[in-house]
């Protein structure tokens, strides 16, 4: 087996402010021919940085500062980092591809499929048009595009997310590259979509016998497709090795902190079965539409569920299946068109925009970039909701007071104080999500709607966080709505699980029922589709299966 | 607890500390408008000379150490109209900003923020003003409420309220989307409240470097006006009117219009570079 890729000591640092930070703190790397090597780590861990630095597209301000990175090709080797631009320019697309992140925007929204998957052809001489289209439409059928004519004339918009990405690894495998580098490919797909993807690009590499950098916060995803894996931490290597030895037997901490915190990965024992004598939370008939007349698009038909107070239920579907919509009729932030919800005692839909409501009913929502408002101090944002109220009910107006609330609310969530006086942008996006949670909390309402609130966190801070909200639940007998594409999560917070699919309910039961004897098809499918390798799997099973134990394969 | 209180507030020391020190064009760019500004509020600190009453004798003098720009037709130092003129042209540019300034955001903000019917309405006159020649517009307000400073600042200020709402009305509907103001809704904020603390000083940054831009082109409008004979009346030293006095020496003694000219396109230049700072600074 040949050496392909060797990266040595590279540091990379970038320009802010007029001060310069270094991001990769000499780095070593390599890659065999036909293998897949996973850079995984957490953001600003340097992973995306490095693979950037690999096809000389560093962000603006970026700059090798020393090391080199061989790439060892049948003509003679080539150092990259020193190589100059129109050299680099050469390369790119033909030697190395890039699949990049976001395939909802990594396509020119006016040009054609064809157009955009011909690019690295056309720029690269590859032949005749002729050549080139016939070789786009062989492309696009390759990625498994159907009807490959009707698909090259059609634009980006036209296409699902899934597609895209399929297109982008046409593009990026149109001249038959030496490495792909794979910049968190799956992250903004949905996880059946997700498999089949990874399931192409393992095909294609071994149809072309190319290498992959495969760039990934997923330790799930690169357990099951890579044969060597580098955990990166703060711009240094933690650890690095074929991926069964590290994982199987890690030699770092940080790594055992990653393994445990992965949530596909870890087989946490189901939540002991709390009886539902009566829902408290009662959804019935619910229907919404978007758009009127013969247009309207039906994004919620005919749920209904119930929660037990003082338990989480999940709300699970890829996206597009209506379980925000759910979530947020629920938190009384639209009128759905037919049903009914009830907290307690409480009519949801009568009440809505009442302070019986709000008492009843928080949301704590995805985003914790923009979900708190820049210019207002965290202290500001938290006790926001008090001045809100009513003095009678709860308001208060006192500025010692509340001062005094709002530090409570923030200990709550495990925040210092003095965050109080800082604005959003000085806390990570953890931080940020827990003084969403506080805002949420400080009028102590009974039920919180927790719309993807972990998604866009890494591992290490979700599983924080969803230990933070299972603390809560406990000590203030919170009810929880949990909405989320991911059944890992839901495996290890919720007490009872809907499975949406196209607005409808497939499945709804206690977790253990709908996860670990999956009767609706899709249900399965979700459920194949958690990358979670068996060996890792059993391997980390320390104790002896027990009953109830979910069999995600 | 006695720091209770200011634990709520951000830390702004620590704020200003973070800020780079500013470029030097924005410095030249503020040192010219504290000059001009200085000059609109305390002329006489400037010069000795008188700015209406001009001696026969020294008419059409060039720039000299007596008169660095030089005398009129009339013999008045033209540095002296300069600095005098500097009042009439600041304050009408600055009553011509607050006019769009105020009643265009107030109507972009309703709009905005109200949406349905009243947005529809609102913007439907705003799109009315927009298919008006600024110019034009502008005379038929002068006409309508009579010559002079004031209300030729106030006819400018109308031309620019149909550029304010609608960057206003912009700006707010980005906001009114945000996560974070369906939180504050959602906490149990009331319509105004939430508008009040976090649309408007979120959404208000774009507008005020508008203003800062504004005034920059409300100076040269005023100027035109008064370069038509719209504005104040001779011998008012206003600087459109200098120019306009002037233009009939054009060929004989170019400090006339060309002096004054500089004046007036460094002051608006220098406001235009305040602008793209605030733009900045709130972005």
């Amino acid at each position: 087996m040949s050496t392909l890729l060797t990266i040595d000591d590279l540091a990379i640092s970038y320009r802010a402010r007029g001060e310069r930070h270094t991001a990769v703190h000499g780095v070593n790397l390599e890659l065999q021919r036909g293998e897949v090597l996973a850079l995984v780590g957490e953001s600003g861990s340097g992973k995306t940085t490095i693979g950037h630095s690999i096809i000389g597209l560093l962000a603006a301000g970026g700059r090798i500062e020393r090391g080199s990175i061989g790439l060892q090709l049948a003509g003679g080797d080539l150092d990259l980092a020193k190589l100059p631009a129109r050299a680099l320019q050469q390369l790119r697309g033909a030697r190395i591809a890039l699949v990049p992140q976001d395939p909802g925007t990594s396509l020119n929204p006016v040009q054609t499929i064809g157009a955009s998957v011909a690019a690295p052809l056309r720029i690269h001489r590859w032949g005749t048009k002729e050549a080139i289209r016939r070789r786009v439409l062989d492309l696009l059928e390759r990625v498994g595009l159907d009807d490959p004519e009707r698909r090259a004339r059609q634009y980006p918009h036209e296409l699902s997310g899934g597609m895209r990405q399929r297109a982008l690894i046409a593009a990026a495998v149109a001249l038959e590259p030496d490495l792909i580098i794979a910049d968190e490919p799956t992250s903004a797909l949905d996880v059946t979509v997700q498999r089949r993807i990874l399931d192409l690009l393992d095909d294609l590499r071994a149809e072309l016998g190319s290498s992959v950098l495969l760039i990934t916060h997923d330790l799930a995803v690169a357990a099951e497709r890579s044969d060597s894996i580098a955990v990166l931490r703060g711009g240094r290597l933690e650890e690095v090795g074929e991926t069964r030895s590290v994982l199987l037997d890690p030699q770092r901490e940080y790594t055992a902190t990653l393994l445990a915190d992965a949530p596909a990965l870890t087989d946490a024992a189901p939540r002991p079965e709390r009886l539902a004598v009566e829902p408290f939370v009662m959804v019935e008939g619910l229907v919404h539409e978007y758009g009127k007349g013969t247009d309207a698009f039906r994004a919620v038909d005919e749920v209904g569920l119930g929660i037990a107070r003082g338990t989480t239920h999940a709300l699970v579907g890829e996206s597009g299946s209506g379980k925000t919509t759910i979530g947020r009729a629920l938190a009384g932030f639209h009128t759905p068109a037919a049903g009914s919800i009830r907290i307690g005692e409480l009519d949801v839909l009568a009440e809505r925009g009442s302070r019986r409501l709000r008492h009843a009913v928080q949301l704590v929502s995805q985003n914790p970039y923009a979900s708190l408002d820049p210019r207002r101090s965290i202290g500001q944002t938290v006790g926001e909701p008090l001045l809100n109220l009513p003095l009678a009910h709860g308001g208060v107006r006192d500025r010692r007071v509340l001062a005094e609330r709002v530090a409570t609310a923030l200990e709550q969530v495990a925040l210092p104080a003095e965050v109080a006086g800082r604005l959003p942008r000085e806390l990570s996006g953890g931080q940020r999500q827990r003084v969403a949670i506080a805002r949420a909390l400080i009028i102590e309402p009974q039920t919180v709607v927790l719309d993807e609130a972990v998604s866009a966190l890494d591992v290490t801070v979700q599983s924080q966080i969803l230990d933070l909200l299972e603390r809560l639940q406990r000590d203030l007998g919170l009810t929880y709505l949990f909405i989320t594409h991911d059944l890992a999560v839901v495996r290890r917070i919720a007490d009872s699980v809907t499975v949406l699919r196209h607005g409808r309910a497939v499945k709804t039961g206690t977790t253990q029922q709908v996860l670990s004897s999956p009767q609706h098809e899709y249900t399965r499918a979700l459920l194949d589709a958690v990358p979670s390798p068996d060996w890792l799997r059993d391997a980390r099973r320390s104790r002896p299966t027990q009953h109830g134990q979910l069999e995600v394969a | 607890m006695s720091a209770t209180a200011a634990v709520l507030l951000p830390r702004r020391t620590e704020r200003a500390a973070a800020r780079r020190r500013p470029a030097l064009t924005l410095v030249l760019a503020v040192a010219v408008l504290a000059i001009a500004l200085a000059w609109a509020i305390l002329p006489w600190l400037f010069t000795s000379q008188d700015p209406v009453a001009g001696e026969a004798l020294h008419a059409l003098q060039a720039p000299s150490g007596a008169h660095p720009f030089g005398t009129d037709a009339t013999g008045r130092d033209l540095l002296a109209r300069v600095i005098f003129g500097a009042g009439n042209s600041l304050s009408g540019a600055a009553i011509a900003v607050l006019v769009g300034l105020v009643v265009g955001t107030a109507i972009g903000v309703l709009a905005g923020s109200t949406g349905g019917l009243a947005d529809e309405a609102l913007m439907r006159v705003v799109d009315v003003l927009l298919a008006i020649p600024g110019l034009l517009l502008a005379l038929s307000v002068i006409v309508l409420l009579g010559f002079g400073v004031t209300n030729a600042a106030i006819a400018v200020g109308v031309t620019s309220i149909a550029v304010f709402a609608r960057l206003a009305r912009s700006q707010v509907l980005k906001v009114r989307r945000s996560d974070y103001v369906e939180a504050a809704f959602g906490s149990g904020g009331s319509f105004l409240r939430v508008l009040w603390r976090h649309v408007l000083p979120n959404s208000l940054g774009a507008v005020l470097a508008l203003a800062a831009l504004q005034f920059g082109s409300a100076i040269l409008q005023i100027s035109t006006l008064g370069f038509l004979g719209y504005g104040a009346p001779p011998p008012t030293p206003e600087w459109g009117l200098l120019i306009a006095e002037s233009r009939d020496y054009v060929a004989t003694a170019w400090w006339l219009t060309t002096l004054p000219g500089l004046v007036v396109a460094a002051v608006v230049l220098s406001a235009n570079r305040v602008a793209s700072a605030v733009r900045e600074a709130t972005a």
